[in-house]
């Protein structure tokens, strides 16, 4: 709490105004003053507080979210609840409350995240296990909790919390992240309850992404190559067995190989998806103009929103969401790569990867080149609990990419965390 | 790790580097462009979809959602001359499933089942099969299909279609024809006029969302409703002629029966009544018993009525006179081997005592004088052996070989009607000729149609044409009266009575060719009568066929006449025509008014005393082969299978003497089999079968 006040203050030395929407963050206007006085600082873009290219692939992909959601559930909404902006006025409202939820992001310290990863991690397990007994089942998945009008899916938490604590323990960790039973063993245990607790929701999809996540992080924190592969090899026969043993996945894989045998069940969605993505053709339907949305592509403003974006803005629309989360995903890298400290470099990468996965997961899934799984694309699809902590992530994403290399010695002794300081330099000390 | 930990001592630049080590950078920028790459598989595999296979998956898109929905044209109204419905269209429910979108299909069958009162699996087979569209009920009930519609079931749905009405029902029967479910007309002028009843289908644009209903909806073409069309029908007329017909065929237990009602100076057909007949409104019924419109589709050997136009011919070509009289040696004549006799034993009868007496062997002796190729000739001036041309399907032509080929005794059996085919319209056309003086109008049943917008798109024109003098016209008019006289020398219709109307005209027995065992039935005969009316002007020319009365009484005259009587009478009533006030003397014979109807009638005896039936046989079979223009080629059978009655009959004609019909629909089987050689004209046997529609 000290912390943070005396943040404020600092940035309003830098000349930004406290509270000032971040998206009017003039460049290179004083809050660099203090990354200015470094020379490596000086290198380009970066000396400006805010990333701009990370902070506007963000809020573009939010837009084309929410205007897709409303194109594709106008219908439905109309349908089920007599109001075609049903979803969209939601949506909006999570939009903005995302808004805040990047600000706070990026204007808190993602150091202060250090202190909330344990208790955030215990949260969100409790909260993965609570899903389990109390959780709201939807399409037989019981992933949502609900708190009277508010649900969330205990999942997003589990995604923060995971990327969290790895950052902070594999920083804490240093050289012995490349030994087996300190750097490797406890992550993944951390992982398979965290994966374990999803399988039984059940979702295969998102466990999927938390597993391939944290062997990322692993990988760039510097574990050794084989022991990565020795778990996948471990993980695989699991996998085949929850796939074939389950009687809809197994479904699922076969109409994934055989889309068009199965296009009236399982394969529905698929096939539904890739006729709507194939009519956009290069440009598209133009926005509103869908035809798929008149109820052939269920969860068309979710999960397969991407399939809304390809009928409507086409190629061109899709191919510009693609590259919004090249870019975002180039920036989220950039972001480690520069992180001044280690902490910082893993939660970016962390927070880069998992939207990279999702993102990739989730196009590859509407465009049929992998089994459906029911991953939500970041920032686009709708979906309050998703939207809230994406933006945060990203916002942390911005905290971090607002670091720039170290401010000089009167920046750093300011740094209020307890401790944190000698962690950091002995990080700093090892990693060079 | 030594290199790194070598790099850590570095100085304080080397601090104020970012905290990432190289070696994670590197993996950082490894995981980068890796993560980039699949972006870009992505990219390149949304390319193929969306664009190398953008048009396939845009058709596909169309064919789930697009849609066009044709909308059914209403149907043109049909008029009778007054201008009272025949025909009617008016818009029904039907019900009909997208079964791709039916959720539960046993539900739904159950349910649609209950409220239709439909077979539970009939629904069942029509909700699984794999289509996006399935009728489940046409044309239901008002009742129905607000039940149906209370139901709400996924994937079922209603629409509106125009069904037709006849409110004449059997009265018009196969004349008007029907058209069937889906506004196609299948028989009479339903089917002869369908193009100009039809009208142009409108198509609707729509979208259809995933459970079948429809989002929008735009005009793509407006439907144009068929042209209104006014026969020369009259529904009075018509329904006289209809009971009239029916009460002679019942009361004579007959297996058929037709007549036809013409309008003498126009040609315009007035009525034409068939029994059999079906209620356009459910015609499968009276399908299945075999209605069809005899007047057109049936063609007898006329018997005694050619002898009308034997006289006509006769005197037209200067070959006797009214009052030429012929020796008729008791009413027997030998031909060969064959003696042709006649009901009544006269002696001696002049031209009008040949028609009053219906004297056989008077005929043979005018037709010598006329001679072969002058009979010919005549006849098919008269429009005897091509069709008539009236605008009603299945028309047949009936046969006449060319005299050429006549032997004696065909041409003296043609002399009083046998040997040669004709249709009850032809000779009802025929005789219209006679009372017209001399023009032949060809008989026409469509008088106008009008399209929707006003234009006239057909309207009837007078076409006759003087096919015999006037005066031979009006020469044989009087003896056409003569056959009502009473008396020991009166007609052959002394006993058919017309009230408060002079009519004229000639009966005719024909016994019936029996095709199985080659000859002539010995008790199955056609009887009929034809005639004009009133005879001093003739405005009517009428026929009455009954076809196999059972019983004793087969006699024209018996049989038909009174039918005839009937619809003359009432049809002279009904157009206004002041009765005669010497009705009754004439009746009773000019010459003779005192002498009193005669009370007994002759024993009636068939025509010609067979002395050698096979020869016999072989002639008729002779004069079966003549047909048409030429002489008899061989012909192979046409394959009918598919084809709708009316096209099927017509298709037959060319090879089949006599076609036996049974079911209704589309022709499924026949014999003989389609390609078989056809040496002489043969017996045909078409089944017919509905399939498709409900």
């Amino acid at each position: 709490m000290k912390s943070r006040i005396f943040r404020v203050q600092r940035q309003g030395d830098a000349g930004t105004a406290p509270g000032h929407p971040p998206d009017s963050a003039p460049q290179g206007s004083p809050p660099p003053v203090l990354e200015r006085q470094t020379p490596e600082g000086g290198q380009g873009d970066a000396g400006a507080g805010l990333d701009l290219w990370l902070f506007s692939a963000i809020v573009a992909l939010v837009a084309v979210g929410t205007v897709q959601v409303y194109s594709a559930s106008a219908g439905p909404a109309m349908q089920a609840f007599g109001d075609s902006a049903h979803f969209l006025k939601r949506q909006v409202v999570f939009a903005v409350l995302g808004l805040g939820a990047l600000w706070l992001g990026a204007h808190s310290h993602y150091r202060g995240l250090r202190r909330a990863t344990y208790p955030l991690l215990a949260g969100s397990i409790a909260l993965l296990i609570l899903v389990l007994f109390f959780g709201t089942t939807v399409n037989a998945a019981q992933r949502w909790l609900s708190f009277g009008p508010i649900s969330i899916q205990p999942v997003e938490v589990a995604k923060l919390a995971l990327v969290t604590y790895l950052a902070l323990s594999l920083a804490k960790k240093a050289d012995r992240v490349k030994t087996f039973t300190v750097g490797f063993v406890p992550h993944l245990l951390v992982c398979a309850v965290m994966m374990a607790l999803l399988i039984k929701q059940p979702d295969l999809g998102s466990a999927l992404i938390l597993g391939a996540t944290t062997l990322a992080v692993l990988f760039i924190a510097g574990t050794k190559v084989s022991y990565i592969l020795t778990a996948v090899l471990a993980a695989a026969p699991v996998a085949y067995h929850f796939i074939v043993d389950t009687p809809w996945r197994l479904q699922r894989l076969m109409a994934y190989l055989n889309p068009e045998a199965f296009s009236q069940t399982v394969a529905y969605q698929i096939v539904q998806a890739q006729i709507a993505i194939g009519a956009g053709g290069l440009s598209g339907t133009g926005l509103g103009q869908g035809r798929q949305q008149l109820g052939y592509m269920p969860e068309g403003h979710n999960d397969f929103i991407m399939a809304s974006v390809g009928e409507e803005l086409g190629f061109v629309g899709f191919t510009v969401v693609v590259v919004l989360f090249g870019v975002l995903i180039w920036r989220g890298l950039r972001a480690a790569v520069r992180a001044r400290d280690v902490f910082g470099c893993y939660l970016a990468f962390g927070i880069t990867i998992s939207f990279a996965l999702q993102a990739l997961v989730n196009t590859a899934v509407v465009l049929g080149s992998i089994p459906a799984k029911g991953i939500t694309l970041p920032f686009v699809s709708y979906g309050g609990s998703s939207l809230l902590v994406s933006m945060y992530l990203g916002g942390v994403l911005l905290s971090i990419a607002r670091r720039p290399p170290p401010p000089g010695k009167k920046a750093r002794p300011s740094r209020p965390i307890a401790g944190g300081r000698r962690r950091r330099a002995r990080a700093v000390v090892v990693c060079e | 790790m030594t290199r790194e930990r070598a790099l850590a001592g570095a100085a304080g630049r080397r601090l104020r580097a970012p905290a990432a080590s190289p070696w994670i950078r590197l993996r950082i920028v490894v995981a980068g462009v890796l993560l980039l790459l699949l972006l870009a598989a992505v990219t390149y595999r949304a390319y193929g979809i969306q664009v190398r296979d953008g048009e396939r998956h845009k058709q596909r898109a169309e064919g789930q959602h697009a849609t066009r929905i044709e909308v059914p044209a209403p149907r043109g109204v049909i008029y009778d001359r007054q201008g009272v419905e025949l025909a009617v269209t008016a818009d029904i429910d039907s019900i009909y499933a997208d079964p791709s979108r039916v959720d539960d299909p046993d539900g739904t069958a159950a349910a649609l089942s209950e409220v239709l009162a439909i077979d539970v699996d009939t629904v069942s087979e029509r909700l699984g099969r794999d289509n996006r569209f399935a009728w489940i009920s046409r044309h239901v009930t008002a009742q129905e299909a607000s039940e149906v519609r209370a139901l709400g079931l996924p994937g079922v749905a209603l629409t509106s279609e125009p069904r037709r009405f006849y409110p004449a029902r059997a009265t018009t029967g196969p004349v008007l024809g029907f058209s069937n479910i889906d506004g196609e007309g299948l028989d009479g002028i339903e089917l002869a006029m369908d193009d100009v009843l039809t009208g142009v289908r409108g198509e609707l644009g729509a979208l259809r969302d995933a459970r079948g209903r429809l989002a929008i909806s735009e005009p793509l073409a407006a439907a144009e409703p068929g042209a209104a069309l006014t026969l020369t029908l009259d529904r009075f007329v018509q329904s006289t002629t209809h009971r009239a017909l029916a009460r002679a065929v019942e009361d004579h237990e007959a297996s058929a029966g037709t007549a036809i009602v013409l309008d003498v100076e126009t040609g315009g057909v007035l009525a034409m009544a068939s029994y059999p007949s079906y209620d356009p409104n459910e015609p499968a019924a009276g399908l299945a018993e075999g209605a069809r419109n005899r007047a057109i589709t049936d063609a007898h050997e006329p018997g005694s009525i050619l002898k009308v136009f034997l006289v006509a011919a006769a005197l037209d070509a200067g070959a006797a006179r009214p009052d030429t009289t012929f020796d008729l040696d008791g009413g027997r004549m030998r031909i060969g081997r064959n003696t042709v006799r006649d009901t009544y034993e006269d002696d001696e009868l002049d031209v009008s005592g040949i028609i009053r007496r219906s004297s056989n062997v008077g005929s043979v002796k005018l037709a010598r004088l006329l001679g072969a190729e002058g009979y010919e000739q005549a006849l098919r001036r008269y429009g005897f052996a091509a069709r008539t041309g009236i605008e009603l399907p299945g028309e047949r032509a009936g046969r006449l070989r060319p005299h050429g080929s006549w032997r004696d005794i065909e041409f003296a059996t043609l002399a009083f009607g046998y040997g040669m085919m004709a249709t009850p319209l032809q000779l009802t056309a025929a005789l219209a000729a006679v009372g017209n003086e001399g023009i032949y109008n060809p008989p026409r049943i469509v008088e106008r149609a009008v399209s929707e917008s006003g234009d006239t798109l057909f309207e009837r024109e007078p076409e006759g044409e003087r096919v015999m003098d006037a005066e031979v016209a009006n020469a044989v008019l009087p003896m056409l009266a003569s056959v009502f006289y009473g008396g020991p020398d009166g007609g052959t219709a002394q006993r058919v009575h017309v009230d408060g109307y002079q009519a004229g005209g000639k009966t005719g027995t024909a016994v019936k060719v029996d095709h199985e065992a080659g000859g002539y039935h010995d008790d199955k005969y056609v009887a009929s009568f034809a005639g004009l009316a009133p005879i001093d002007d003739p405005q009517l020319a009428v026929l009455v066929l009954i076809d196999e009365p059972g019983g004793d009484v087969y006699y024209g005259g018996h049989v038909a006449g009174p039918a005839f009587a009937d619809i003359v009478s009432q049809t002279l009533r009904y157009r206004g025509v002041p009765p005669a006030e010497d009705a009754d003397l004439q009746q009773r014979g000019a010459g003779s008014p005192q002498r009193p109807r005669a009370p007994r009638i002759p024993d009636p005896r068939p025509p010609i005393v067979v002395e050698n039936p096979r020869e016999q046989g072989a002639g008729a079979e002779g004069g079966r082969k003549g047909a048409g223009d030429g002489g008899w080629q061989m012909r192979r059978m046409p394959d009918l299978r598919g084809m709708g009655m009316a096209r099927a009959l017509e298709r037959a004609e060319a090879t089949c003497a006599d076609v036996e019909v049974s079911g209704s629909g589309a022709a499924e089987r026949q014999q003989p089999a389609a390609g078989t050689p056809i040496p002489a004209p043969t017996r045909c046997r078409i089944e017919f079968a509905r399939r498709g529609w409900d």
